[in-house]
């Protein structure tokens, strides 16, 4: 048996499948607020915390970006937003600052955080050998999985939570 | 009745008798009341107006602080890196000014951007605009000028800083190395300003003095007299009304009133030196005037009495200070003058200027009737177009046009969330739609909607841009603008625009709980509840007029001469603001109510004068040359001395103290256009018995 499409209805069929392909695309890149943080609590233990107020900001950025070192020094610098806000900064690879170690040698010093700063605000150079640690990796790769859920683009990316988050 | 002269010289024997001991019981009395109700002159017209605003009691209700609003413009030939700095210390020396909370300029705005070197940064940035060069600011502002038009022009010439501060600010005393212009509407008073305004009085007065009567005594005696009216009517009005707090405008009132009777007394007195000694002088001083004065007050207080029951303390107090002044002056000129003039005996007694009264009786005793009742029906049409005027549109009438405006408003909110936003949105739209000559909306939604936009986001604004958008707010400062603790903060700038229209609007707009916060909005929002209560107030005082003065003379057509008398002045005034677009302000209606209480004045002593006259057998012509000469002079010389006193308050910094004086002094010439060539006329008009007069003819 031979079946026939009509012109219409194939135009129409088109569209479905058009607005079926950005619905999932759409899912994927501009998540509500409430599903991106529940995206993120899973992985919170991996987050480098910084601050003490009572709105949580989720921060994707690279070591090695010159725009996350900029907004973690603002951060530094001041005061007021390390009290209204609490980060939890994560580090996502940019491909071509080639950061991977970097990354790596930050989350395995006894204080992140500290070496953190060090790197990013005090434009420290650390030596940063290729990580062996599996568990860090798996952390990387746990970070990895969720940006890419979210659709993490650019670098620093900021995610602020509401209050009652 | 006219035809009566009371027997005035037991009375003006006591006095003279007891001269001194009722000159000092008027002066310790006035000192000792003085003292005890200590009156207080208001400083600002704002607090005058403030303290029954409903707009101003709602907005401190809810613990929110009114401001001053004023805006600085500065012309500068070219803008260069010299001045740049010169503008931004500018800015710091204004920021740093007492009780300033805000100074928004070119110079307080940032540059609000997303680095273009990289899109992989969701990072904003908000540079202050100052740090940058002269050159990249014209650059920049060029390239993106919707947020900075408030502040600069295209070529960069004129500045505008806009003030946000507690207290009026002063920019006489600040060195501005700029041709400048300072307009804040609301000035507070300053003891210079009172000081002005006592030396223009006393000045035109004595002026008046020598130019007239060739004499001190003259000034001498209305300074007295008017002295002793203000603390007498301020203490009565703080006994009935419990008030001490004294406009200025209120002692115009009383200034105004006092002069006036003051004016007939004393020229009574001087001219009658003539033909009689001083003694006999003072008796016809006090016969001659003691009916028509005491006739004014009845008009007075039953024209402008409706104006006691009105909802409104002002009101109240500018109609109590007119009744009152009215009834002390009435006093203090039958008591305390004679008592003070029978030391003195006047030297020259002719007033050469009275020969001006001949040449008007001649000329107006031929007048034609075509040319009256062309008048009339002319009046009489802009009357009637000026009542469906105000039927139709009773606030239209009222319009007050602004070149160039800030209304500041605060919108409570418990969270800033698209709702709120949304809300905002609508209201600028709503706004906009409705007012004409909006300029900028500036509130949080618009700093927001920068921040987002800098990022050049490809969907539309969510929950999650907004939160980063706030961010950034808090980052880089810029919030202290747009929310306080607890309310959003609006700006509204008006650019040529019906400023009353939009304060309508913002009061009936229901889709957000506004308040207004800058004191001019404030006290206009209170003018504006009282400007139409004062206007029909006053043509019904009209009305009022015409039925008293009816009633005394038992005359309906005097009424009616009453009723048009006092409503031409007030039609030709009202057509006179219509045709210049003026908007027909509450100053413009205090110094209407000034008029109406001068000019019945005027027409109770001309009619009296007039057919006092024609009952004692004068003719017609003969009746009008007294008329002229005893109650014309006065009446002239009384409107000269008050509009230069009113003209010469224009050039004061009280702004509503300008418009009261200019005002006033159009309205009182146009009135003594009228007393001159319409209401001898009209009372001829009336006369049409014959040409002998009425006890003749009995």
């Amino acid at each position: 048996m031979i079946y026939s499409v009509k012109p219409i209805s194939s135009f129409l069929l088109i569209l479905l499948s058009l607005w079926c392909f950005i619905s999932i695309k759409a899912e994927g890149k501009d998540l509500s607020t409430k599903k991106m943080v529940a995206l993120l609590e899973p992985i919170e233990q991996h987050a480098i915390q910084y601050g003490e107020g009572d709105i949580k900001v989720y921060v994707f950025v690279d070591p090695k970006c010159p725009h996350s070192r900029d907004f973690i020094s603002m951060l530094f610098e001041s005061q007021k937003m390390r009290t209204i806000y609490r980060y939890h900064i994560y580090f996502y690879e940019l491909k071509r600052f080639n950061s991977h170690s970097l990354i790596g040698a930050i989350y395995s010093a006894p204080s992140p955080l500290q070496r953190m700063l060090e790197v990013m605000v005090g434009k420290k150079e650390i030596n940063s050998m290729p990580n062996s640690d599996v568990k860090i990796e798996e952390k990387i790769d746990d970070i990895k999985r969720v940006a890419e859920q979210i659709g993490v683009s650019k670098r620093p990316y900021l995610i602020v939570a509401k209050e009652w988050d | 009745m006219y035809y009566h002269t009371p027997n005035a010289s037991q009375f003006v024997m006591f006095i003279r008798r007891f001269r001194a001991a009722v000159i000092a019981l008027f002066i310790l009395f006035s000192i000792g009341i003085f003292a005890f109700i200590k009156p207080e002159l208001i400083s600002s017209d704002t607090f005058f107006w403030l303290s029954e605003s409903k707009q101003f009691e709602k907005t401190t209700q809810q613990e929110y602080t009114a401001t001053y609003v004023g805006r600085l413009s500065i012309k500068a030939a070219s803008f260069d890196e010299t001045t740049k700095l010169q503008l931004q210390s500018i800015q710091t020396e204004l920021e740093h000014q007492a009780g300033v909370e805000q100074v928004e300029s070119l110079f307080a705005t940032h540059m609000v951007f997303n680095d273009q070197t990289s899109e992989e940064s969701a990072i904003v940035k908000a540079l202050p605009i100052g740090s940058l060069s002269a050159q990249k600011m014209m650059t920049f502002v060029r390239a993106f000028p919707e947020p900075y038009t408030q502040f600069v022009n295209d070529d960069f010439s004129e500045f505008h800083f806009i003030l946000h501060s507690q207290t009026p600010i002063q920019i006489g005393e600040m060195n501005i190395p700029f041709e400048h212009r300072y307009s804040e509407p609301v000035v507070e008073a300053q003891l210079g300003h009172y000081l002005w305004y006592v030396g223009v009085i006393v000045l035109v007065i004595v002026v008046m003095s020598r130019i007239l009567f060739r004499n001190y005594i003259a000034a001498f005696g209305a300074i007295s007299v008017t002295l002793l009216t203000l603390i007498w009517t301020f203490s009565i009005i703080y006994l009935l009304s419990g008030s001490q707090q004294i406009h200025i405008a209120m002692s115009l009132m009383v200034v105004s009133i006092s002069i006036g009777h003051y004016l007939y007394f004393y020229y009574r007195w001087h001219v009658s030196q003539f033909k009689s000694d001083s003694n006999r002088a003072l008796e016809k001083s006090i016969n001659r005037n003691l009916h028509p004065a005491v006739w004014t007050l009845p008009v007075l207080i039953l024209s402008l009495g409706s104006l006691l029951f009105a909802d409104s303390k002002i009101v109240t107090m500018l109609s109590l200070s007119l009744m009152v002044s009215s009834a002390v002056a009435y006093i203090i000129n039958i008591v305390f003058l004679p008592a003070l003039l029978s030391f003195f005996s006047v030297k020259y007694p002719r007033i050469g200027f009275a020969r001006i009264c001949y040449w008007f009786a001649n000329r107006e005793i031929h007048y034609n009737p075509k040319i009256l009742k062309g008048f009339m029906i002319l009046s009489a049409v802009i009357l009637l177009s000026i009542v469906t005027r105000l039927a139709i549109s009773p606030n239209g009438f009222f319009d007050k046009h602004v070149s160039q405006n800030t209304i500041t408003l605060k919108v409570p909110f418990e969270e800033i969330d698209l709702e709120t936003l949304q809300k905002i949105e609508t209201f600028e739209r709503e706004l906009r739609k409705h007012n004409k000559g909006i300029e900028k909306v500036d509130s949080v939604v618009t700093i927001l909607k920068r921040l987002d936009m800098a990022n050049k986001p490809q969907t539309s604004f969510d929950e999650q841009r907004l939160l980063q958008a706030l961010f950034f707010l808090e980052l880089y400062d810029l919030k202290k603008a747009y929310i306080d603790k607890d309310a959003l903060n609006i700006s509204i700038t008006l650019h040529n625009t019906d400023q009353s229209a939009v304060i309508r609007w913002l009061e009936e707009y229901k889709g957000l709980p506004i308040y207004f916060t800058d004191i001019e909005s404030l006290s206009e929002s209170s003018k504006m509840d009282k400007t139409l209560l004062l206007a029909f107030s006053s043509l019904s005082a009209l009305v009022m007029i015409g039925l008293i003065m009816g009633i005394i003379f038992r005359s309906a057509k005097i009424g009616f001469v009453g009723f048009v008398a006092n409503a031409i002045p007030i039609i030709w005034f009202i057509l006179f603001m219509m045709v210049c677009d003026f908007e027909l302000s509450i100053e413009a209606l205090i110094a209407m109510t000034i008029s109406v209480g001068l000019t019945s004045d005027t027409i109770i002593h001309f009619g009296y004068k007039y057919f006092r006259s024609r009952y004692f057998g004068r003719t017609r012509k003969h009746a009008l040359e007294i008329m002229f000469f005893y109650s014309g002079v006065p009446a002239i010389t009384s409107a000269v001395v008050l509009m230069s006193v009113f003209a010469l308050l224009t050039l004061t910094q009280l702004q509503s103290l300008q418009l009261i004086g200019a005002y006033g002094a159009i309205l009182m010439f146009i009135s003594l256009l009228s007393d001159l060539f319409i209401l001898p006329i009209l009372l001829l008009a009336v006369d049409k018995d014959s040409e002998q007069g009425m006890i003749t003819r009995s």
